[in-house]
């Protein structure tokens, strides 16, 4: 019968694809649904990052994808953390070859659009098949599966479900589950630029504490494979019309990176970021499990986005998995509430981290603002205060016990 | 503290140890010369219309969330100075580096006994502790640099049982 899979991920995103890879390599059919035309321009700043452990991960569902996206990013050999022009750290890691064919790297950069475009041919050679163009109505969920209804009527019945479908995730609303937590006060711009390969900007992340030519603003210049990521964190009492238009960031830019980029830019957005995640991460028939960001959304600091929405979908295969292996309908419920209950210890520990980022971050913060000022005053004499202003934007490195993954 | 940690830094923590000795705050909100001699110590910023007030115990707790290096020339002139220090270092860099972690350490230990005994497990003793190691961190550098004027003083004030409570634009406040 067409339309009748053992999972549909819902969400075309790179959490989407990731869980239909491990779909497929547990042995699962899958077709994934996409609301939006393949062609579709993907809005918002999306991810640039991907950690070491991703790669593994990726490298797990669909063999040498992980190579490839390490083969086709760049791997930035330096960070340097400056206050108010101050340099008070620089770490040089050495060149890395990303041509390894044995090692992974620490971690690869590159556009999510790139991301997506390995991650979508890895998909169409695993026999996953795809579907454009139709937004999910409604979910009829039930102890035994899922039927699930498009807004143009097509259906599909599946064992499972993923919802992979991003911030504003029907699948999500559908299950009843509801994301919890705070928005951020502070408001960030985000500007992509493309590098000029003819004369590049170094290849080195950059942060700046209180940036000399944008009075207290943190800026931070990130490189990617092909371009530069600015981030630029605005006072609580700044006007965004100021930074956000396109005459703005033309004048602004030019004071944190040459001129030319003025001319280069490609993507402004801004965002007062959400620190939630869902209140579970299944429904009560055990049918659904959501990833990505339809069950959590955390500033970006720490690249903990995509990092742990791709264990997400990893996770809830093996759990889909085990639930297919077993014999009662308890058993199934288990599997499913293990992998469930993993990833929301995890989602929990990745927000925290982001927030202890953020806080780390916020200038409007008196008594962190003090921290930093004695720190950067005293770093030649104590070095260590040096990797601790490099580190605070990044938050905790290691999760706690109960994760099976690293984010 | 290691056996390796040689004279001048042996000299420079037997100093700090005893100025968390007998008379550790004892002092705290009383005025005297000593406290008067810290008025010498922010003359040395010539640049600076610096001032010392004598805070009474009880109002510390206040006064401390309302500290900021914000608009103050005084942070400025100090900021700095570390990193000048460093090129006047009587020792290899390595050494004083070496020395730093375990001196900090023992400061840490030295100072919250001294602040819990009198204050309790409250946040006026976790701010004076981290206050504190910062004092002696500013200490141990200019000490290594044979700053005499910047070190002195707080030296003599610590010992005396005050402690430093911070800056608050121009003001320096102790008690």
């Amino acid at each position: 019968m067409e339309n009748v899979m053992d999972v549909v991920v819902v969400g075309a995103g790179p959490v989407g694809m990731t869980a239909a890879l491990a779909a497929r390599k547990e042995g699962l059919s899958c077709t994934i649904v996409e609301a939006e035309p393949q062609d579709r321009v993907r809005a918002g700043s999306r991810a640039i990052y991907i950690h070491k452990e991703t790669l593994k991960l990726l490298e797990e569902v669909s063999e040498g994808l992980g190579f490839r996206l390490a083969r086709n990013g760049v791997i930035w050999p330096i960070k340097r953390t400056l206050y108010r022009g101050k340099e008070v750290y620089v770490r040089n890691y050495g060149i890395t070859n990303n041509k390894d064919s044995k090692q992974l790297p620490h971690f690869t950069s590159l556009h999510q659009r790139e991301i997506e475009k390995y991650l979508y041919e890895a998909c169409v050679e695993a026999g996953v098949s795809f579907v454009w163009g139709e937004p999910i109505e409604k979910l009829d969920i039930r102890e035994e599966g899922v039927t699930i209804t498009s807004v143009n009527g097509t259906s599909w019945e599946a064992k499972y479900i993923i919802g992979a479908d991003g911030a504003r995730s029907k699948v999500r609303e559908e299950a009843g589950l509801k994301l919890e937590g705070p928005r951020t006060n502070d408001t960030f711009l985000v500007v992509d630029v493309k590098d000029d390969d003819e004369d590049p900007m170094p290849l080195e992340r950059v942060f700046h504490y209180h940036h000399p030519a944008m009075g207290k603003r943190n800026v931070m210049l990130v490189p990617f494979k092909g371009g530069v990521r600015v981030d630029l964190q605005l006072l609580p009492d700044d006007r965004l019309e100021d930074y956000v238009s396109e005459e703005a960031v033309k004048e602004w830019i030019p004071l944190v990176m040459p001129e030319k980029y003025a001319e280069r830019i490609t993507w402004v957005s801004s965002y007062r970021f959400h620190q939630v995640v869902v209140n579970e991460f299944t429904d009560s028939h055990r049918r659904i499990l959501l990833a990505g960001e339809a069950a959590h959304l955390f500033a970006p600091f720490g690249a903990r986005g995509l990092n742990s929405g791709v264990p997400d979908a990893v996770i809830a295969l093996r759990g889909i998995r085990k639930a297919e292996d077993s014999e009662t309908n308890d058993e199934r419920r288990r599997a499913i509430e293990q992998a469930a209950t993993e990833r929301r210890i995890a989602a929990l520990w990745n927000r925290d981290g982001s927030t202890t980022a953020l806080n780390h971050l916020q200038g409007a913060s008196d008594e962190m603002d003090m921290k930093r000022e004695l720190a950067a005053s005293l770093v030649s004499v104590v070095p260590t205060l040096g990797r601790w202003l490099d580190e605070g934007p990044y938050g905790p490195k290691f999760g706690p016990p109960e994760l099976t993954t690293k984010y | 503290m290691t056996e390796t940690i040689l004279v001048e830094e042996k000299t420079l923590q037997k100093k700090v140890t005893q100025m968390f000795g007998e008379y550790s705050c004892i002092n705290m909100g009383k005025t005297d010369e000593t406290t008067e001699g810290m008025i010498e110590w922010i003359n040395q910023f010539t640049d600076v219309d610096g001032q010392v007030e004598q805070v009474a115990q009880e109002d510390v707790e206040q006064l401390m969330s309302t500290l900021s290096f914000d608009h103050s020339d005084l942070w400025q002139a100090i900021f700095p100075l570390p990193e000048q220090w460093v090129q006047q270092f009587k020792l290899p860099l390595e050494r004083v580096h070496a020395f730093i972690d375990p001196y900090l350490e023992e400061v840490y230990q030295i100072a919250f006994d001294c602040y819990v005994k009198k204050f309790g497990a409250t946040p006026l003793t976790k701010f004076l502790t981290v206050q504190t190691m910062a004092v002696m961190t500013y200490v141990a550098a200019s000490y290594f640099a044979g700053q005499r004027t910047f070190y002195e003083p707080i030296v003599q004030l610590y010992e005396k049982g005050h402690v430093i409570i911070g800056i608050k634009e121009n003001t320096l406040y102790v008690s």
